[in-house]
């Protein structure tokens, strides 16, 4: 219990855990007096006459986004983010009654927090437009005062954390916001604010997860934290470096930044995976410190944690300097490989025997590889040590303080070349011409996220190849009746490679998960084969870079794969798969991929199939990229080769 | 023959699927801390105990961190020190094995030291890190026993207003 306490006044103490709710939505009856009832009346008038309800910065505190068919709608969906009984899809009603809430007297209940109080903003803005706040009962909003100067803001920092593969969640990386204290340093810059919008799951089972997560079935929140959580949980537990780029507000631009985090506080969104996720809601709340940008807009049909920064990179003068924070991976390797051979071997040895460093090497030798073993506990067990590893870690911290301080490496200085704000689009669209047997073939595709693994690897991890929900399309020109036919091709609903070299003593399986629907032209060899099967494909096996060649790594699956059409004898078929292959990226943006895969069909009496593919990919810059392949089914003797060209954005 | 590898590869299968969060990831939508959500079950009970209903009472003095519900800014003081050394227990005894270190340094700002005399708190402990870290060391233990030390040394206890 003692520990969860704790962990639980960590986030009070932050404060704004929890930010105020309240009760009731509506505005209880007024029981001012009537000459503050006149002051009212005439305010809202002069309110509807100025067409505040229509300005650009009320739309955006309410966050209402014009709908199809004319009028607005709020993307908030907490009742008590509105006065209004309408307040979510009427602007005018809002503004009225936030204007009425304002000028409340002592009406309101003692659970809940008056209206000036909870919008601050709102309150800030309509004095600046109708200069009434001196006509306003005086309210104690002490609760909100205290926060604030508590948290004692003086700059801000957008963060991204690189991409996660072991939690569906963070497939494609995460943004938050760090609050920086006016009194922040280097050395107490931990104690920051992390300031996170995410859902929060009623769910664990992946499929539900999955089609709420796409549906807004979860409801979306703003929560703060003491940013040393948010360092433990992503660069320490997950291995995700972080990227802190400074935002370049001024004070005013701040101050709204902070009131209207507030008001949100009191209120969620549902949270939509692919649009409207942390990444978009971040970019909204920009939009109201920073009135004069225009960000949300941009993003229409899936929007990306690392599109956050790009999109501030891009069109705003927002972004200013960047800190690289190495997750415990990183700064592992970073050690592991500024070491001498003699080094690394000390190291090897030492956690495969669970020993100690020779005493022969000097002080500072021993120094560094104490630290750097260290390093690799804490990155292998980063939330729990235990047995054997946890009593040698102990033998080591209790050794490495008896030899004093010692200049070894830092990490922390450590600036990586490749930012990945300077990566390729996050989305792409393909078209590639070819010929299967001696059919041409013309093919078209659209992929909302994110890369395969031959893409150029700038500014992403070359190991790692991420897609969801892509679809392509084919025409093909009948030899018969010279028709053209388009029809669908493939689906990709999912499909990862995680590949991890088996190297610096880091031994991890390589994974794959394919999940989709595909035509059976390629494997039947009809080019107007209308027919298609459902596939479900997953397994692990090794991977390794070659030390010669670093940029080449040789990796080889053992998966399982289900078939599902009704083309098949049973409707279905089953196979493990050996897959075979080989990523090399030859020069900078240009890589080489070569894989084999065999599958061999049990229980059902379908024959194996074999498929040889080798795909050559050149990055030209953010937005384009040239391919070109060869595929070839050996059983059957199908062959196709092809060309084309990506457009990423 | 075939059907044992059918089998195989069915549990393969299976398995591939299992929810990749039951090892106790927050599964939150774009990574969430997994503190709150995942990896502690019943913390989230905790959270939700506490937060559910209203803050007339005591319950929003603590989260604003003001003084109205007693105590004032020393006691709140004493308890982030505490919060924060049982969220780094494992980062800061690295950091005490050398010496220095980032989570070391705000631990030191935590306890009110100047960023002067961070290093003299990182000589003091590495000094005494076994006197610190015995086989029964709790976070509050090792939070108590860093303070004393730095009470009896002469730098530290000028600079650090906090101990």
């Amino acid at each position: 219990m003692y520990p969860r306490t704790l962990l639980l006044i960590a986030m009070f103490l932050w404060s704004g855990i929890i930010f105020p709710q309240a009760t009731e939505n509506s505005v209880p009856a007024s029981s001012s007096s009537s000459s503050e009832n006149s002051h009212l009346v005439q305010i809202q008038k002069i309110a509807i006459e100025k067409k505040l309800h229509l300005k650009q910065y009320w739309l955006r505190l309410g966050h209402y986004k014009k709908r199809w068919l004319g009028g607005y709608k709020s993307e908030a969906d907490g009742g008590l983010f509105f006065l209004a009984r309408e307040g979510k899809v009427d602007p005018q009603q809002e503004l009225i009654a936030t204007l009425q809430g304002f000028f409340l007297g002592d009406a309101i209940h003692p659970t809940e927090m008056h209206p000036q109080c909870r919008f601050p903003e709102r309150l800030r803005w309509l004095d600046v437009e109708l200069k009434f706040k001196h006509l306003l009962p005086e309210v104690d909003c002490s609760r909100f005062e205290n926060w604030k100067s508590e948290s004692n803001i003086g700059s801000a920092q957008i963060v991204f954390a690189s991409y996660y593969l072991n939690n569906p969640a963070s497939l494609f990386g995460h943004t938050f916001l760090k609050l920086v204290r006016r009194n922040s340093n280097v050395n107490n810059d931990l104690l920051n604010h992390g300031v996170n919008y995410a859902a929060n799951p009623t769910t664990l089972n992946p499929l539900f997860y999955a089609i709420l997560g796409l549906s807004g079935g979860f409801p979306g929140t703003y929560t703060m934290f003491p940013y040393y959580l948010k360092v433990n949980e992503y660069a320490d537990f997950e291995s995700r470096d972080l990227w802190e780029y400074s935002l370049k507000l001024n004070e005013e631009q701040l101050d709204r930044l902070v009131n209207h985090l507030w008001e949100l506080g009191s209120t969620h969104f549902d949270y939509f995976y692919f649009n409207e996720n942390c990444s978009y809601q971040i970019l909204t709340l920009l939009e109201v410190a920073v009135p004069e940008v225009d960000l949300s807009s941009r993003l229409i049909y899936v929007v990306q944690p690392i599109d956050t920064v790009k999109i501030l990179k891009e069109n705003t003068t927002l972004l200013g300097e960047v800190k690289f924070r190495p997750s415990q991976l990183t700064e592992y390797l970073l050690k592991y490989r500024n070491m001498s051979e003699l080094g690394q071997d000390e190291v090897s040895r030492a956690i495969s025997e669970k020993s100690l460093p020779a005493d022969s090497l000097s002080v500072e030798e021993r120094a560094e590889i104490f630290e750097t073993i260290l390093d690799f506990y804490d990155y292998k067990y980063g939330r729990e040590i235990k047995d054997e590893a946890k009593t040698h870690k102990n033998l080591l911290l209790k050794e490495r303080a008896k030899l004093g301080k010692m200049q070894t490496y830092n990490a922390s200085e450590f600036i990586p070349q490749e930012q990945a704000v300077d990566g390729h689009e996050t989305s792409q669209f393909r078209i590639r011409s070819g010929v299967l047997n001696s059919f041409p073939v013309f093919e078209l595709t659209w992929r909302p996220a994110m890369r395969e693994l031959i893409d150029d690897p700038f500014g992403y991890s070359p190991y790692l190849q991420m897609l969801m929900m892509g679809f392509t399309g084919r025409l093909y020109r009948d030899s018969d009746n010279e028709k053209l036919h388009f029809i669908f091709h493939d689906w990709e609903i999912i499909s990862i490679y995680s590949m991890a070299p088996v190297q610096e003593n880091i031994v991890q399986p390589s994974w794959s998960v394919q999940i989709g629907a595909q035509n059976l032209s390629l494997e039947t060899g009809k080019s107007i084969n209308g027919r298609t099967n459902m596939y479900a494909q997953a397994g692990l096996g090794p991977s390794f870079s070659i030390p010669v060649l670093k940029e080449l790594l040789v990796y080889s699956l053992i998966q399982a794969r289900f078939d599902i059409s009704d083309s098949f004898g049973y409707g279905w078929r089953l196979a493990p798969v050996l897959t075979t292959g080989m990523i090399w990226r030859i020069f900078a943006a240009i890589s080489l991929q070569s894989q084999f895969d065999y599958r061999h069909f049990v229980i059902t009496d379908d024959l194996p199939i074999a498929i040889f593919e080798n795909k050559l990919n050149i990055g030209f810059n953010k937005s384009f990229a040239g391919e070109a392949g060869y595929r070839w089914y050996p059983n059957n003797r199908n062959q196709e080769i092809f060309a084309g060209f990506k457009y990423y954005l | 023959m075939k059907k044992i590898f059918g089998i195989i590869t069915a549990t393969a299968l299976v398995s591939a699927f299992m929810p990749i969060s039951a090892a106790g990831y927050g599964a939150a939508g774009c990574g969430l801390g997994s503190l709150v959500l995942g990896s502690k079950p019943g913390f989230m009970q905790v959270f939700a105990a506490t937060t559910n209903g209203t803050f007339g009472s005591q319950t929003f003095g603590i989260t604003t961190g003001t003084s109205n519900c007693g105590g004032g800014m020393l006691s709140q003081a004493h308890t982030e020190q505490k919060v924060y050394a049982y969220n780094n227990f494992d980062s800061l005894k690295s950091d005490m094995a050398k010496g220095e270190g980032e989570r070391l340094n705000n631990l030191a700002s935590l306890m009110g030291c100047s960023s002067e005399v961070a290093p003299r708190l990182g000589n003091v402990t590495q000094s005494n890190f076994d006197t610190i870290y015995t086989s029964d060391a709790n976070a509050e233990t090792v939070l108590m026993r860093v303070k004393s030390l730095a009470a009896t040394d002469a730098t530290l206890n000028n600079s650090c207003s906090l101990l």
